[in-house]
């Protein structure tokens, strides 16, 4: 009998959940033949057969979590591998395949990939509002607590079932703070998925255990919410300028097969200000109680994707030109679309950017990127009434919200980066002062 | 075939003074002062006690044992100690206390139901309700003054009660067999609450218990102060000169209860504590201080005065002084209480505090 | 008949010596002087002096002998004057009542009852009111009784005196004679071993034992006047062995618990039934299970005792906190 073990698939993960399994008891299956799907930190990666020979058993379903090491599947005796498991890598579908190179260029970025599955701090709960919890399916870190020191009653948790009964599919409205999501081409509201059992006739609740995309996002939103203390500061760009730029590039971006959004245009302006205010690209370490200044620029670039919220990241974006941006965008939306996208394209990140201009609501307030300094969330462009030297004027406003990490940040910064990334917005073409 | 044997008892009391106060044995070399102070000790001692009585009838004081009738044993077995010693008690030698320099106020505090410190110069344990195991200290006490070399001895106090029980017959073979300096006194006063000497050992006398266990013992008139003085002195020098210990039994009388809260007309003849009340030790003290031309009747009745005055004065006082403060019996446990005692204490307070 | 527990105790006692030659009864002052607390009075006259007689100044020569007595086949029931005083006979209780057994193989068994009185607030010397069962609980062998009305503690006694282990019967000094309480006057048994509710409620168990179940009691009324509370109090009879499917079942339902005792708080009872709580019925618990006791000192001089024995208003604060939801 020959075991295969989860094993270590890059960027410090210690776990991963079975998404797919391709094969199944009895099956015969070739070496390297894709065998297996799990999903780590946002990535789905598919898993090759490490033998060629019979599948005895699947130790670990899909929907379960595997830890590093733990064994996935058995072969039969008579199985040939032409090398031990743990030396096979996993091929990914899409880009490279070298996890160590990549984590390597990556390096810098502050094991992103690994928060989803560090320890998280233990919610406060008697023990009988743990087994109730426990009955209803609900993880008592979701759950508000009305106590001072943060304990969640049992009146705290009925409530919250209540709740989640009446709204399972506004989750966003419903939380306490708005997560940042971008509907782009499609309408995914960023729910969980549905339930895989229907309701017994009568029933009075439905359980719904908390699996993938939408786990990991919970995971990070708690300790993102839960660790940095998050201050907010508003702004307000008038959007002229980058009105008129846009649709004056527009036309020759889509004849070079770019489609041209302001996104890439923001992203664009946002490097110059990350390098000016460099404690904005920067992320602390709680351990060392040290701030890590990154010299690299990863943006992250918010997408809703129909599983949940996924935020795929721009490398070197200060190396890039706009349009090289807005390509590297569109294969990063339509992959997470897919759920396509590797390991390295959704972590890494050095700061956020977050269009929530298309959701219905003109502006919001975004959770920080855990573990960045900061998150910039643009809204809506709106035509506004404003006053300009003394006479009320019709202009394009959208609305700025930075959210940032009070341990590092004070007001005074913040309004100085919202101040010198509104004045770069407004007036574009002095980006062409620094241009190599 | 062996003889077993029996050894009969042949002790006779140590008197000085008959019951009359006449002389009839030979009176200890004091000075006129010494006597006197004497007589104050016994006279003291007595009002003393039946003014605690009064107070616990006026519910101003807690459960305490009248020492009527036992002056005589109390005062001469502590008059003769010297600064240096120690003394070990049960709780009915409140008079040996107050002969050490034990204050009156503190006595009295005491039996307003709080803890008293005694002072550390009078060498006085605190009164011990567990019977007998202040012979055992005493033991320990003359163990270690000698193991240091020093002139000090140790007097450990009990009753007939207390010589049934363990710790009385471990003391005196300790005592023995380390030849420590102490002076071993049962004061028998015939009862020990309702249990008469007859019951409470086979024994002809308590005396006669020392040499079983290799200590020389002396049995004496309990109610004679020259007496149990006389006796004590002796055995005092005996240790402090290095010749070990000593058992002496007090042939005395318990004539009030137990404690405030005994009646003894349930379980003792009436007749027989009027026997014993003519046997009264400051009665026959005082005739022979009258006989020797040392006191007068007049001096008496000033004495009485003056006694009262003194105890009524000192009883304002002790009532008058502010009580300790709810949460004080922590400090008596440890200098370095853990997180543990300092919450249970501060809870005590804020209970406490409640109340007012 | 309306009796004290001190005249029901009596009449256990009686009734014992009537219904079995064997049944010896013995102490301090317990002969003619009927016990200092009159527990045995009038026996000595009506039984004789064999059967009910005094006994030198020496507790652990009280039991030591009522463990050669026990052995030889009499059932003795032993008084020691104040609970305070089973300190001078621990090694007799701990190393040779309750071991004989054990270390015979079963061959010989020891059917002592130790009879006690404990308890504050009633203005005694030292180591009069000292509670003491916490310590036998980690010397097992004995069965600890403790009634809290003169009902039970007719019955308990009787049981006691029936069972063939040694059984420590602990009579709390405050309730002696606090009040009276219809009693059937013939022979009646009450399970060792079962606690007792004496008051049922939803929302919070408050357990207590001896004099702290009035004490109990009265916090209940006032947590359900104050508060609407409806509490739970449970009289535990027995603190060893503890009546585990009383308490278990109460706390299940209820979820919240208090334990109430005069003993100190470190090693007690109140330890103990957490312990089980803990193990049997931990998630049901929405607090934690309140010890309200004495502190962890030697029990304090009379003037300060007050400030040590539970009283209602720390009872009903533990029960306030219970309550948080």
């Amino acid at each position: 009998m020959q075991e295969f073990r989860l094993p270590d698939l890059g960027e410090g993960m210690h776990e991963a959940e079975i998404r797919r399994w391709l094969v199944k008891p009895g099956d015969s299956v070739k070496l390297d033949q894709p065998m297996l799907e799990v999903e780590t930190d946002k990535a789905v990666v598919e898993i090759p057969a490490p033998v060629s020979g019979r599948v005895a058993e699947i130790k670990v379903p899909e929907g379960k979590v595997a830890q590093l090491g733990e064994v996935l599947v058995t072969f039969e005796n008579g199985a040939t591998a032409s090398s031990s498991p743990s030396a096979s890598v996993s091929v990914q579908r899409g880009v490279q395949s070298d996890v160590a190179a990549v984590s390597a260029s990556s390096a810098g970025s502050n094991g992103s990939g690994g928060s989803a599955t560090a320890t998280r701090p233990r919610v406060l709960a008697a023990p009988a509002v743990r087994k109730r919890a426990f009955e209803l399916g609900i993880d008592l870190a979701q759950v508000p607590a009305s106590h001072p020191s943060g304990r969640v009653t049992m009146d705290d948790l009925e409530k919250f079932a209540q709740q989640a009964k009446a709204a399972p599919t506004q989750s966003v409205q419903a939380a306490q703070a708005v997560p940042a999501v971008m509907p782009v081409q499609t309408n995914g509201t960023g729910a969980a998925p549905a339930p895989t059992k229907p309701p017994e006739a009568g029933a009075q609740e439905e359980r719904q255990a908390l699996t993938g995309l939408r786990r990991r996002i919970a995971e990070r939103m708690e300790r993102s919410w839960r660790t940095i203390p998050h201050a907010v500061a508003f702004d307000e760009l008038d959007g002229s300028a980058l009105v008129a730029l846009r649709q004056q590039l527009k036309p020759v971006a889509e004849q070079r097969g770019v489609r041209l959004t302001y996104m890439p245009l923001l992203v664009k302006l946002l490097i110059p200000v990350l390098k000016e205010y460099p404690i904005f690209n920067a992320s602390f370490d709680e351990e060392q109680r040290a701030i890590i200044y990154k010299r690299v620029y990863h943006i992250g670039i918010a997408v809703d994707a129909p599983e949940g919220l996924l935020v795929p990241v721009i490398r070197d974006a200060d190396r890039l030109s706009i349009i090289e941006i807005a390509q590297r965008m569109e294969h990063l939306i339509a992959g997470a679309q897919k759920r396509s996208l590797t390991i390295p394209e959704v972590t890494g990140s050095t700061f956020t950017l977050n269009n929530i201009g298309g959701f219905g609501g003109s502006s919001g307030v975004p959770i920080i990127n855990y573990p960045e300094a900061a998150i910039l969330a643009v809204g809506r462009l709106q035509e506004k009434a404003v006053v300009v030297n003394g006479s009320i004027v019709v202009r394009s406003i959208m609305p700025l919200t930075l959210s940032f990490d009070h341990r590092l940040i004070d007001g005074g910064a913040a309004g100085r980066f919202l101040a010198r990334f509104k004045a770069l917005a407004e007036h574009p073409q002095q980006l062409m002062l620094d241009m190599i | 075939m062996v003889t077993i044997q029996q050894i009969e008892d042949t002790m006779t009391p140590y008197q000085i003074l008959d019951v009359e106060g006449n002389v009839v044995g030979s009176v200890p070399k004091l000075s006129t002062e010494q006597f006197l102070q004497l007589y104050r000790a016994m006279y003291l001692g007595r009002v003393f006690s039946n003014k605690i009585i009064a107070l616990q009838r006026q519910g101003r004081a807690t459960t305490f044992g009248s020492l009527l009738g036992q002056e005589a044993s109390a005062v001469g077995l502590a008059a003769p100690m010297q600064a240096q010693d120690w003394l070990t008690t049960s709780y009915r030698e409140i008079a040996s206390l107050i002969v050490r320099g034990v204050p009156l106020t503190t006595l009295i505090y005491s039996f307003r139901g709080f803890t008293p410190v005694f002072p550390k110069e009078t060498r006085c344990l605190p009164v011990q309700i567990v019977i007998a195991t202040q012979m055992l200290h005493a033991v320990g006490l003359g163990m270690a003054a000698k193991i240091a070399g020093d002139n000090a001895v140790a007097v450990g106090v009990c009753g007939d009660g207390a010589t049934s029980e363990g710790d009385f017959n471990e003391a005196l073979n300790f005592a023995g067999v380390f030849q420590a300096p102490v002076v071993l006194v049962v004061q028998n006063n015939g009862w020990a609450i309702s249990v008469p000497r007859r019951l409470q050992s086979a024994a002809p006398t308590f005396a006669a218990r020392g040499p079983g266990f290799g200590v020389p013992s002396v049995l004496v008139d309990g109610n004679d102060v020259l007496a149990v003085y006389d006796v004590m002195q002796q055995a005092l020098a005996r240790a402090r000169s290095g010749h070990g210990p000593t058992l002496i039994e007090t042939l005395t009388y318990r004539l009030g209860a137990h404690t405030t809260a005994d009646d003894p007309t349930r379980y003792r003849d009436a007749a027989e504590v009027e026997a014993w009340k003519a046997k009264d030790p400051i009665v026959r003290f005082k005739r022979f201080l009258i006989q020797r031309g040392l006191w007068s009747e007049e001096q008496d009745q000033q004495l009485i005065a003056v006694v009262e005055e003194e105890i009524n004065e000192a009883a304002n006082i002790a009532l008058n002084m502010p009580p300790p403060a709810p949460d004080s019996f922590f400090d008596y446990l440890t200098d370095s209480p853990t997180p543990r005692l300092l919450e249970q204490r501060a809870e005590l307070r804020r209970f406490a505090q409640q109340d007012q | 008949m309306q009796m004290t527990m001190i005249e029901a105790l009596n009449q256990a006692l009686a009734l014992e010596l009537e219904r079995d030659k064997r049944v010896v009864i013995f102490g301090e002052d317990i002969g003619a002087n009927g016990g200092v607390f009159r527990v045995t009075e009038g026996l000595q006259r009506k039984f004789g002096v064999q059967r009910v007689f005094d006994t030198p100044l020496a507790e652990s020569g009280i039991i030591g002998t009522s463990v050669g007595m026990a052995v030889y086949g009499l059932r003795p029931i032993a008084e020691i004057q104040f609970a305070g005083f089973l300190f001078v006979c621990m090694n007799q209780l701990l190393s040779q009542a309750t071991r004989i057994r054990f270390r015979s193989g079963g061959a010989y068994t020891c059917p002592l009852v130790v009879r006690a009185p404990y308890g504050g607030g009633v203005r005694t010397p030292e180591l009069h009111s000292d509670s003491v069962e916490g310590l036998f609980l980690q010397s097992p062998g004995f069965k600890i009784i403790i009634p809290s009305n003169p009902y039970d503690a007719k019955g308990l006694l009787a049981s006691a005196v029936a069972d063939p282990e040694p059984v420590l019967f602990l009579e709390n000094i405050k309730l002696y004679r606090s009040f009276r309480q219809e009693v059937p006057e013939d022979y009646y048994t009450i399970p060792i071993g079962k606690a007792k509710v004496v008051q049922e409620g939803r929302d919070v168990t408050v357990m207590a034992y001896g004099a702290m179940v009035p004490v109990a009691l009265e916090a209940a009324k006032k947590a359900q006047q104050e508060a609407g509370t409806s509490v739970e109090v449970i009289d535990l009879r027995t603190v060893w062995p503890l009546d585990e499917e009383t308490i278990v079942n109460s706390v299940t339902k209820t979820g919240r618990a208090v334990i109430v005792h005069e003993a100190p708080k470190a090693g007690g009872v109140g330890a103990e039934v957490t312990a089980i709580i803990n193990e049997k019925c931990l998630f049901s618990l929405l607090q934690p299970v309140a010890r309200v006791t004495g502190y962890d000192t030697p029990y304090p001089v009379p003037g300060q005792e007050d400030y040590y024995v539970p009283n209602v208003p720390r009872v009903l604060d533990a029960i306030r906190r219970v309550m948080e939801p």
